[in-house]
């Protein structure tokens, strides 16, 4: 099970990276969901992005900020696994994640 | 305490700071998804539960009845959610229904908190959130046996204390510590301890961790086995080709139980239905009446009924597969293909069933999460070539290719290629159009694998079932019931060449038997035919025929069209009655004397080019008037209804007049 949401590890973290870019296997720790670049009047997104309620779903579904996960399978839509809820997600999502990768616990 | 398989308690909070007085009258059981909380309210409601759309939208809450101290508590289960305060439309109605702004019926005295024991560090971020709406809560940890194989042991005492509300261990599927659970309900505690602010996502995570790490005791092993399980089957099952391959198994499977299974029914339906026709029809005169009952009513019925078991079938099945956490796994591989066309990966289930029979599929859309999405799979859905359709494929391509069994076999495979083709480019115009807006990206729970809950899988069954009979069944009836007065009505009194040659059969009935029943049968079927041509449904044919010239139909034709709204399969009956005085057409008679009916000039009414422009019509054209009815319940509106028929129809029109002409029908 992959668990804490701590801000230890942010300390002397490698460089950030989209989530999609994790290998397979590998854990990191969200820096940031990045709010949607294109919103348009009355705050409608016009692209196929993470947008600002897709941000507010996935921390409810425990992907915030500072929170360990773990890259089950990586593609066009990926499976990542937070605490033990594992979600699939897209790569107009995952794109918008980005990570600072850590070493996957033994 | 810690809680174990064996060990369901209820544990009250270290103080008891605010306790209800008597057993609220009504309870709201809230939750996220994929914690249990059907398989808990069935166990705590049983068969005796009822489903209720909320006023003014199509989310769905399940009504039900619990003893509590020898008195009815009423509880609603609310849908499964992530967060009370996101902005989707079952994060609302919960938001709504818990501030008494919308009702369905007394409002919630209390609630029932149910979280997954598997998950527990995330639902203890939504129970947070649910405390703090003010209800005296029960908190129902849900699934311990299950945590409990996988290495967790819940310590309830500690959590109740930290929650400020009883909380209790229970298993669901077993029915272990639901006693204990309805106990608890007689006092829920209104908390007041302080929780984070669930907008603050961080302190909330942050708390929530806390509170797991005193309260939950992992053993490390059993819980890395547990992971690796599931990656293992993960590997597979989302694997872009496996992936694939193992969902075709699955939907083979579940579409061969489901039409070889629904077969027997199905017949056993129409043959009862049969004879309380015909036991009801011996007790009443000949006349309006009788034919109003036994023609319409029961008629309408057994038309009505004869979808159940395949209805009933599919929920069940869906159920089992969405129980043991397959379906979403399905839906993540098939997000991939669907999305190209604007649609979800979740609308491959329904639109997979539309092969079997629209209504059912239409209804099982409401798996799909966003509105647009939804929507969009209800529109195409009928596109897909059902069951319905085959007795019109049977003979339109036998007329087309009946001495060439290979040409036939294709043309068989293209009408259901052409209607899925059409489906899919549909889907996307209307994307872009109608239901234009961004598609929601994916954001999918893979639930935990478990064994599938048979009783759950039932009661689905059954309420789905009921759902069908109670609402879409009325629909059906009413229109069954208009269609057959419209092709029965007004009588006209039989042309005299038919009592003519009937009165001759009669007469020879004893010297030359098989001769006098021939003429008796021609007879017959020339009555049939006037009669038709006389009723309202004819005339309206007649009305009508010229719109329909343009595509080779004749009267006849058009009249067949008209009747085949109440099901497609009415057309072959019809063109069997109006062409060969007989509804059996499996008869080899009936359908020569259909394949060579003429025009009124003499000339053959089956030409390849008006026998493939009516195959195309009836692939594309939304010939079904119950589907209908039941896209407007679940579309929320008959605007739907009427944009999916006129689209349908024009779609199918124009297909079938560039068919025509470009087989030389036009000339």
């Amino acid at each position: 099970m992959v668990s804490e949401h701590n801000t230890s590890i942010l300390e002397n973290h490698p460089p950030a990276v989209p989530l999609c870019e994790l290998r397979e296997g590998d854990c990191g720790m969200v820096c940031a969901l990045h709010e949607c670049p294109h919103r348009g009047r009355g705050g409608r997104c016009h692209k196929h992005c993470c947008r600002c309620e897709e941000c507010e779903l996935l921390r409810a579904m425990g992907v915030t900020e500072h929170c360990r996960l773990r890259m089950c399978r990586r593609g066009r839509r990926c499976i990542v696994q937070v605490n033990a809820t594992r979600l699939g997600i897209s790569n107009a999502i995952a794109r918008n994640i980005l990570v600072s990768p850590i070493a996957s616990k033994p | 305490m810690t809680a174990a398989p064996n060990d369901a308690t209820a544990s009250a909070p270290a103080h008891d700071p605010a306790p209800v007085a008597a057993a609220p009258a009504c309870f709201g059981m809230l939750g996220n998804p994929n914690t249990g909380k059907t398989t808990l309210f069935n166990r705590l409601c049983g068969i005796r539960a009822k489903t209720a759309n909320f006023p003014g939208s199509t989310v769905e809450a399940r009504i039900g009845n619990v003893t509590i101290d020898h008195q009815l508590g009423r509880i609603v289960d609310l849908p499964g959610v992530y967060a009370l305060h996101l902005d989707r439309p079952e994060s609302r109605v919960c938001r709504e229904y818990l501030a008494g702004d919308i009702s369905l019926g007394p409002p919630p005295e209390a609630v029932v908190i149910v979280a997954d024991a598997m998950n527990l560090q995330r639902n203890l971020v939504f129970i947070a959130q649910a405390l703090q709406e003010g209800l005296p809560a029960v908190v129902a940890v849900n699934m311990t046996d299950l945590a409990a194989r996988a290495g967790l042991r819940i310590d309830t005492d500690e959590l109740a204390g930290r929650l400020g509300c009883p909380v209790v261990s229970v298993s669901a599927r077993s029915g272990r510590g639901v006693d204990r659970l309805v106990q608890a309900m007689r006092r829920p505690v209104r908390s007041t301890m302080s929780f984070p602010d669930p907008r603050d996502s961080l302190g909330a995570w942050n708390w929530a961790e806390e509170v797991y790490e005193d309260c939950v005791h992992r053993d490390p092993a059993l819980s890395a086995a547990s992971d690796a399980l599931t990656d293992r089957l993960d590997h597979v099952l989302t694997h872009p080709v496996l992936g694939l391959l193992v969902f075709a198994a699955v939907m083979t499977g579940l579409f061969y139980t489901i039409f070889s299974l629904a077969g027997v029914p199905m017949e056993l339906i129409e043959l009862l239905l049969g004879r309380l026709g015909g036991a009801v029809g011996a007790l009443l005169p000949q006349g309006a009446l009788h034919d109003l009952v036994v023609d319409g009513i029961i008629g309408g019925i057994a038309g009505t009924l004869v979808f159940l078991p395949q209805i009933c079938l599919l929920f069940f099945l869906i159920s089992l597969l969405e129980d043991t956490g397959y379906l979403a796994r399905a839906a993540f591989v098939l997000d991939r293909i669907m999305r190209r066309f604007g649609l979800p990966g979740q609308a491959f289930v329904p639109l997979l069933s539309a092969h079997a029979c629209a209504i059912p599929a239409i209804m099982s859309a409401r798996l799909i999460p966003d509105r647009r999405d939804r929507l969009a799979t209800v529109l195409v859905a009928p596109f897909l070539s059902c069951s319905a359709r085959l007795p019109v494929y049977v003979l339109l391509v036998g007329i087309l290719f009946g001495d060439r069994p290979l040409a036939a076999g294709l043309a068989f495979a293209g009408c259901y290629v052409l209607g899925a083709t059409a489906a899919l480019l549909t889907a996307l115009l209307a994307r872009h159009t109608v239901l234009r807006g961004p598609s929601r990206p994916m954001v999918l729970e893979l639930p935990t694998y478990k064994i599938p809950s048979l009783r759950t899988a039932l009661l689905v069954m059954v309420d789905r079932g009921w759902l069908f009979l109670r609402k879409a069944g009325t629909v059906i009836l009413g229109i069954c019931i208009v269609l057959w007065w419209l092709s029965a009505y007004p009588k006209a009194p039989e042309p005299s060449e038919a009592t003519a040659l009937r009165d001759r059969g009669e007469a020879l009935i004893d010297s030359e038997p098989q001769e006098a029943r021939a003429m008796i049968e021609e007879a017959d079927q020339i009555a049939t035919e006037h009669a038709l041509a006389h009723s309202f449904a004819g005339r309206i044919g007649h009305g009508v025929a010229p719109l329909f010239e343009p595509i080779g139909l004749n009267w006849q034709l058009t009249v067949g069209v008209i009747t085949s709204f109440a099901a497609r399969e009415v057309f072959v009956s019809t063109l069997s009655v109006l062409f060969a005085g007989a509804d059996d057409v499996e008869d080899a008679a009936v359908l020569e004397r259909i394949r060579s009916a003429k025009r009124e000039d003499g000339s053959p009414l089956f030409t390849t080019a008006t026998a493939a422009s009516l195959l195309v019509f009836f692939v594309l054209a939304m010939q079904c008037l119950p589907t209908l009815a039941v896209t407007a319940r679940e579309a929320g509106g008959w605007r739907w209804a009427l944009l999916q028929l006129g689209y349908m129809s024009g779609v199918a029109y124009l297909a079938a007049f560039i068919t025509y002409l470009s087989l030389g029908g036009g000339g």
